[in-house]
């Protein structure tokens, strides 16, 4: 008996433990805590901004990005089939006031094409005061979340200035902070109020538990007659009366309300965006991951289909720039925000239009260990991937994705 | 002296009702407090979000799927009070103890801590379908004819009695170019970051949009199941509640 209690205390205290280490990777948003492989090659965010970081309860906020689908998708991923456009914050900070993914409305649920870009845009409005990293999310089916860059933001006043109205189809104005609210309440008051009297009517009849045990068992067959012909036509007054009741409500629910529709669900496919790549095409030729130097050293062939010169300024992954600053400059948001704003420089200078041209790029950052993006040698599929941005003179964009295995050197 | 040992410490009949009266006010609480527990738990494992959230509750799978599963308790507990007790609150008692679990739950969780509003998470209403199975249950004397009659009459009552609460978010809306129902627009407005929209088990738009004919379809059939999750869980009440060790009271 004691060695069972022992057990059952030593499994208690291994659960606990447990709980608390996998709360921890939860509370960093999941921003580190998935495989590198797969922050590498599902979902790849960039261009992401917010318009403010410090905005008063009714104010609002606009988040605008865009996602690319990564080409070689880890098999063992389910495919966006169906997706949703979400923002990751803890509770509504916000409501989401509007959403929309290359300008369709993203109130439904979405499929989406592997290898392709999409931008978005969500328009929130601030409802309580608080300080949160707030991420920009895409929900995928079967697959989970794969979250994007995050941004503190920083909530004043009080939430009990917050209204969210709107104006139905029948014509009426209603908040939604508390439409409906005061008549549920009152029908579950009301129905608890007849559920408690039930309750009593036969507690108070006591003592009941011992004595009518007793009689049960001293009755046997007869012990029915138990129940007298008053209980019984309370039982009767009871059934009657709640059918009525919950007929009468009915009605007069479909007489105060005689326009209503199901809950809607469906499913849109919204087409991609034009291709980002704009003519610049890339072979990779050989990926490395210097463990001793935490750097990524890439090369690749690229062939420069547009009619101005190129140079690449930017490689991107997992949330994370390694920015060539001589080509395109960037600085972190906020204290969260992985941006190396020196990590990237590369040999092979601009390549001319027409050109094919061996390019060899070195990623270097303490965010490839801080992120957890070296583990990905470790990983069981060690393939990686990413965005390289070329520039022209003109500072026109082509964005191309990029992966493939990558080598370890360890010395 | 050791007739001493033989007498009981109960001498009269007001003692023993005093007792017996003691007894009811330590054994009462404590089932409720293990039925709201307990319930709670089967409740938010078996209809969890349907019964959470305004824009989940439809007219197909909340409609089914609570009946059928919030039968089991008042099922077992009738099983244990009638046929012990000759006592017909088994349902009433359940139910009620849910809600006020789910009630406590609601404020506490949802809105106390993740500041949902609560008109998006007030508990679907379980009592009148309760009231009914105890009362027929009490008129007819018979688990039978209550599983029959009651068990059907819980499973169609359900939605019903839940319309008055439920009708004012189905009203519709336009937003952003797409029609809307207000339920489906509280489920949009407040961020739910794990719970994305496509993770609702609702029923699938059709091209009747404006019919209501699924619904009676749905009650009829959470009724019918109800019958035979009532006789099941009578059977399981049955073995829980064999009173061996109450022998010696
Ligand atoms: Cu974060």
């Amino acid at each position: 008996m004691l060695n069972f209690k022992k057990s059952v205390l030593m499994l208690l205290a291994i659960m606990v433990g447990c709980i608390a280490l996998y709360a921890a990777p939860a509370m960093a948003h999941g921003e580190k805590s998935q495989a590198a492989y797969l922050r590498m090659r599902t979902l790849l965010w960039y261009d992401v901004e917010v318009s403010t970081t410090k905005l008063k309860v009714n104010e609002e906020l606009v988040m605008t990005g865009k996602f690319y689908w990564f080409y070689d998708w880890p098999s063992n991923i389910a495919k966006p089939e169906v997706a949703f456009l979400n923002i990751g914050i803890p509770g509504p900070v916000f409501i989401r006031k509007a959403s929309y993914i290359n300008g369709v409305s993203g109130t439904n649920s979405t499929r989406f094409d592997i290898g392709e870009t999409y931008e978005f845009k969500v328009i929130l409005k601030a409802r309580r005061a608080a300080r949160v990293h707030m991420h920009a999310l895409m929900n995928v089916k079967e697959a989970g979340p794969l979250i994007g860059p995050g941004r503190w933001v920083e909530v004043t006043g009080d939430m009990a200035d917050f209204t969210n109205e709107v104006t139905t189809l029948t014509g009426e104005t209603i908040d939604l902070e508390h439409y409906g609210l005061v008549n549920a309440v009152k029908w579950h008051i009301f129905w608890g109020v007849i559920a408690a009297a039930w309750l009593l009517y036969w507690i108070f009849q006591g003592p009941i538990l011992i004595p009518r045990y007793k009689k049960v068992k001293l009755l046997g067959d007869e012990a029915d007659d138990m129940i007298t012909p008053a209980n019984r036509m309370v039982g009767l007054v009871m059934l009657i009366g709640t059918i009525v009741v919950v007929t009468w409500s009915y009605f007069n629910a479909y007489a105060q309300y005689p326009v209503t529709i199901p809950l809607q669900s469906g499913q849109i496919t919204i087409p991609a965006l034009p291709d980002a790549a704009r003519g610049v095409n890339v072979e990779m030729i050989d990926a490395r991951y210097r463990v001793p130097g935490r750097a990524l050293e890439f090369t690749i062939k690229v062939t420069n289909n547009t009619n101005s010169p190129i140079k690449l300024g930017e490689f991107t992954s997992a949330n994370i720039r390694w920015m060539n600053p001589e080509v395109s400059q960037a600085e972190p948001a906020d204290s969260h925000d992985p941006v190396a704003s020196n990590g990237m420089s590369y040999e092979g200078g601009a390549v001319m239009p027409g050109q094919t041209k061996l390019l060899k790029a070195t990623c270097t950052d303490a965010a490839w260990e801080t992120y957890r993006l070296a583990k990905l040698i470790y990983d069981p599929d060690s393939r990686f991937g990413g965005l390289i941005f070329f520039f022209d003179e003109e500072g026109n964009r082509s964005v191309v994705a990029i992966g493939g295995p990558l080598l370890p050197v360890f010395i | 002296m050791s007739a001493v040992h033989s007498v009981s410490a109960i001498t009269t009949a007001e003692q023993q009702h005093r007792i017996y009266k003691a007894f009811d006010w330590i054994i009462i609480p404590i089932v409720v407090l293990v039925v709201i527990g307990a319930f709670h738990i089967h409740a938010m494992l078996t209809i969890g979000d349907w019964d959470f959230w305004i824009d989940w509750k439809d007219r197909r799978w909340w409609v089914t799927v609570t009946p059928i599963s919030l039968i089991f308790f008042p099922a077992a507990l009738h099983y244990l009070l009638w046929e012990n007790f000759r006592l017909p609150f088994g349902a009433t008692l359940a139910c009620g103890g849910l809600l006020i679990g789910e009630w406590a739950n609601r404020i506490a969780n949802f809105v106390g801590w993740a500041y949902f509003p609560l008109n998006m998470v007030v508990p679907g209403e379980i009592i009148p379908m309760a009231l009914c199975l105890d009362a027929v249950l009490i008129i007819s004397r018979s688990l039978t004819i209550t599983g029959v009659l009651g068990g059907m009459l819980w499973g169609i009552i359900f939605y019903p009695a839940n319309w008055a609460l439920i009708a004012p978010f189905h009203v519709p809306v336009e937003y952003n170019g797409v029609m809307m129902s207000v339920a489906d627009l509280i489920g949009y407005n407040y961020v739910r970051t794990g719970t994305p929209e496509y993770i609702r088990i609702i029923e699938e738009g059709t091209l009747r949009t404006f019919g209501e004919d699924v619904t009676p379809v749905s009650a009829f059939f959470a009724g019918f199941i109800s019958v035979l999750a009532y006789f099941l869980w009578l059977y399981i009440g049955k073995w829980f509640s064999k009173t061996t060790w109450m022998k010696r009271i």
